[in-house]
C-alpha cells in the first residue's frame, strides 16, 4: 500500500525529527553524534532504535527528550517544536509529554517505591491526596504491588524497571524514551519490560521509542531502526501506516 | 507530598546530628552570653530605679558607681535645701569595694535623713544593720561563702553577717548594707556622702528642679532614676557590645560553616538525583526548594535545641556561679531565630547554584 493509502490525521504524529543533528567539539575534533536524522513516530507504536556502542543512540534520546539542545534541526513532540524553546517550557514539556527509562533505572535511593513515582506528580503539580493512590495504582497494575514501600536497593533489576516504567508513565505523556531498558537485566526480564512498554503504547494510545542494542527485544518492536554513526542505515522514514511496516529493516 | 527534603536529610542521621548540633552550639553561646550581657544590663540599671526620689544627686562626672565613687561634702546638703523645688534631701553613701574574698562589692549605707526607712526599704531592706553587722544580698553572700551569723572583712574591718537577703539591690546586685557610721569609716570622711535622692514638691518638674540643682550647686549632676540608669546600662552595654559583637560573629559564622557544609555534601552526594529530578520534570525552583528545606530543618532543629540548653544550661551556671545574674529575653530568642535564618539562608547560596548547573542529560550517562 502506498502514502496515499493512509489516512493519518496530524494528531496521529507524536514525535517528529527533521534534520536532527548533533555536533560535539569543533574543528578536527568535532564528532558529529547524530547526523541529519528525519524520523517520524504515531501514536501507539513502539520504536526501537539499535545500534552499536558509541553510534550516537544516547545523544538522539537526549536530543528528543529535550535534555540537549540540537546543533540544527527540529524535534516536533505532539506537532510542537520544542527546540526552539525556552527551559521554563522544555520544563513544562518533561513534565507532561515525555516520560524517560533508564538503563541504570536512576531511582531516588531515599524514597520508596512508591515515592519514587508520586514525586513526579508532586513536580508537575499533581501532589496532594490522591497522588499517591494513583502512584500505588500504577505499580499494582504493573505487578508491583507486594514492593510498594520498599528502598530501591531492596529490590531487584527487574523491578526497579518497573517502577521506572511507573514513573515514566504517571504523568500520562504520549512520548516514552527508554534508554537501553534492558541492558543490565536477564533474557528473561528484558524482556519483560519491554511488553510491558508495548502493552502500555497499545493499550493506552502512548508511543515508545527505546534506543537499545539488545537483540533479545526485537521482535517486539513495531519497527527497528538500524543507527550507525549517527544516521539511520536504511531510509527509515515510513510512508505507510506502523501496522505495515512492523518487519520492516529487519 | 513525597517530603523530599526531609528523606534526604534523615538518609543520615549522623550528619543531620552533627549539623544539627553544630547550629544548636552557635545557638546556646549566643543565647547565653546575651542572657549574661542582659543580666548585667539589668541589674545595674535596678540601682538606679530603685531609688524612691525623683533625683539622683552626685559628683559631677561619677556617674559610674563601680568604677568611680561619688564624693560629696555635707554641706551639699543644705545647699541642695536652698534650690526652689527640692523638697528633701536623703543622703546615701555607696562604693565599690572589697568584700569579703570579693573583689568588688558595693558597700551602701543610709545615713539618718527625712526619708532614712523609705530608702532603706527601697533598696531592699527591712531595716539598717547594728554597727559592726552586715546585711549582704544573696549573689555576694553566695559568691564569698558567706551565711547568716559568719564573719565578713569590709577593708580592714571584720563585721557580722546578720542577714543574707535577696532583695537587697547593690550595683551588680553584690550590695552590703552597712550601719552609716562604719560606712563613713570605711570611706575615711565622716564630712561627706555619696549621693543624695532629692524629692521635689509636689508642682515642681523634676527635670527642671535637676537642671537648677546643677546651677546653683557647682561640682553635682542630678538625674532621674530612668536617666541615671540610663547612663549605667549605657556604659556597661558600651563595654560589652564589642564583646558581644565578637562572640555573636564566631557563634554565626561557626553556625552558618556547619548548615553550609552539610548542605553542600549533601547535594553534591546527590547530584544525580537532582539531575534525575530534572529530567522528570522540576522546574530549577523546585530543586531550590528542596535544597532551602534542607536548610531550613537543620537551622530550625539546630534552634530550638539550642534554645532548650541554653535556657537549662543558663539555670545550672547560675546555680554554680551566682554572679551570673542570667536575664532571657524573648527579644533576645527572636532575634536569635533571625540569625538562624539568614544562617539557613546564606548556606544554600552555594549548593542551589551547584544544583542549579546541574546538566540532566548526565543522567543517561551510567
Ligand atoms: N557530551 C559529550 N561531549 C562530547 N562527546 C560526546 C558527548 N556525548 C556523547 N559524545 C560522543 O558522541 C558519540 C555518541 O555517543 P552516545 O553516548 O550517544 O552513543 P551510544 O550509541 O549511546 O553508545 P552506547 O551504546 O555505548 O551507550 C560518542 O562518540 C561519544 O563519545
Ligand atoms: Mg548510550
Amino acid at each position: 500500500m502506498g502514502a496515499q493509502a493512509v489516512k493519518t490525521s496530524a494528531d496521529d504524529i507524536v514525535l517528529e525529527l527533521r534534520g536532527l543533528t548533533k555536533v560535539f567539539g569543533s574543528g578536527a575534533a568535532a564528532v558529529r553524534a547524530v547526523d541529519g536524522i528525519d524520523l517520524t513516530v504515531r501514536r501507539g507504536e513502539l520504536v526501537i532504535i539499535m545500534g552499536p556502542s558509541g553510534s550516537g543512540k544516547t545523544t538522539l534520546l537526549t536530543l528528543i527528550g529535550g535534555l540537549l539542545k540540537p546543533t540544527s534541526g527540529t524535534v516536533h513532540i505532539n506537532g510542537i517544536d520544542i527546540t526552539a524553546m525556552k527551559e521554563s517550557a522544555l520544563t513544562q514539556v518533561r513534565r507532561h509529554n515525555v516520560g524517560f527509562i533508564f538503563q541504570s533505572y536512576n531511582l531516588l535511593e531515599s524514597l520508596s517505591a512508591v515515592e519514587n513515582v508520586e514525586v513526579v506528580l508532586d513536580l508537575a503539580g499533581r501532589g496532594g491526596r490522591g497522588a499517591a493512590v494513583k502512584a500505588e495504582q500504577i505499580l499494582v497494575d504493573l505487578g508491583m504491588g507486594h514492593r510498594l514501600h520498599f528502598k530501591p536497593r531492596d529490590l531487584s533489576g527487574g523491578e526497579k524497571q518497573r517502577v521506572s516504567v511507573a514513573r515514566a508513565m504517571i504523568n500520562d505523556p504520549d512520548l516514552m524514551l527508554a534508554d537501553e531498558p534492558t541492558a543490565n537485566l536477564d533474557s528473561k526480564h528484558g524482556p519483560e519490560i519491554v511488553l510491558l512498554l508495548r502493552a502500555v503504547a497499545k493499550e493506552l494510545g502512548r508511543t515508545a521509542v527505546i534506543v537499545s542494542h539488545d537483540v533479545r527485544i526485537q521482535e517486539l518492536a513495531d519497527r527497528i531502526l538500524w543507527f550507525e554513526d549517527g544516521r539511520f542505515k536504511d531510509n527509515p522514514e515510513p510512508a505507510v501506516a506502523p501496522a505495515e511496516e512492523k518487519t520492516t529493516g529487519v | 507530598m513525597v517530603p523530599l527534603a526531609r528523606r534526604y536529610l534523615f538518609s543520615d542521621k549522623i550528619r543531620l546530628a552533627i549539623a544539627a548540633g553544630g547550629v544548636a552550639f552557635a545557638v546556646l553561646l549566643i543565647v547565653l552570653v546575651q542572657a549574661f550581657f542582659q543580666g548585667i544590663i539589668d541589674q545595674i540599671g535596678r540601682f538606679a530605679s530603685a531609688a524612691p526620689s525623683d533625683l539622683w544627686v552626685m559628683q559631677a562626672g561619677t556617674p559610674d558607681p563601680s568604677h568611680g565613687a561619688s564624693i560629696l561634702p555635707n554641706s551639699v546638703l543644705s545647699d541642695l535645701q536652698d534650690v526652689p523645688g527640692v523638697a528633701a534631701a536623703q543622703p546615701l553613701l555607696g562604693r565599690a569595694m572589697q568584700v569579703g574574698s570579693a573583689r568588688f562589692g558595693f558597700v551602701m549605707a543610709v545615713p539618718e535623713g527625712p526619708f532614712q526607712a523609705q530608702t532603706i526599704e527601697a533598696f531592699g531592706a527591712q531595716s539598717s544593720p547594728e554597727r559592726g553587722q552586715v546585711i549582704l544580698s544573696a549573689v555576694l553572700a553566695k559568691d564569698i561563702g558567706a551565711g547568716r551569723g559568719d564573719a565578713v572583712d569590709i577593708a580592714a574591718s571584720s563585721f557580722e553577717v546578720i542577714d543574707v537577703s535577696s532583695s537587697l539591690v547593690g550595683s551588680f546586685s553584690v550590695g552590703a548594707l552597712l550601719d552609716s557610721q562604719d560606712a563613713a569609716q570605711l570611706f575615711g570622711d565622716p564630712e561627706a556622702f555619696s549621693f543624695a535622692l532629692v524629692f521635689v514638691s509636689q508642682d515642681a518638674d523634676p527635670e527642671q528642679v535637676a537642671a537648677a540643682i546643677e546651677d546653683q550647686v557647682p561640682g553635682t549632676a542630678a538625674l532621674t532614676p530612668q536617666e541615671f540608669a540610663d547612663v549605667l546600662r549605657q556604659e556597661i552595654e558600651d563595654g560589652l557590645r564589642p564583646i558581644g559583637a565578637v562572640l555573636f560573629g564566631l557563634a554565626f559564622v561557626v553556625g552558618l560553616a556547619v548548615i553550609a557544609l552539610t548542605i553542600y555534601t549533601s547535594t553534591v552526594e546527590r547530584t544525580r538525583d537532582y539531575g534525575v529530578l530534572k529530567a522528570v520534570g522540576a522546574s530549577p525552583g523546585q530543586l531550590f526548594a528542596v535544597v532551602i528545606r534542607q536548610s531550613l530543618i537543620v537551622a530550625l532543629a539546630g534552634y530550638v535545641l539550642g534554645s532548650a540548653l541554653g535556657i537549662a544550661s543558663g539555670r545550672l551556671l547560675q546555680d554554680a556561679v551566682p554572679q551570673f545574674v542570667l536575664v532571657f529575653r524573648w527579644q533576645d530568642f527572636l532575634l536569635v531565630l533571625a540569625a538562624v535564618l539568614v544562617m539557613s539562608a546564606v548556606a544554600t547560596l552555594v549548593p542551589v547554584r551547584r544544583v542549579a548547573s546541574i546538566d540532566p542529560a548526565m543522567v543517561f550517562r551510567a
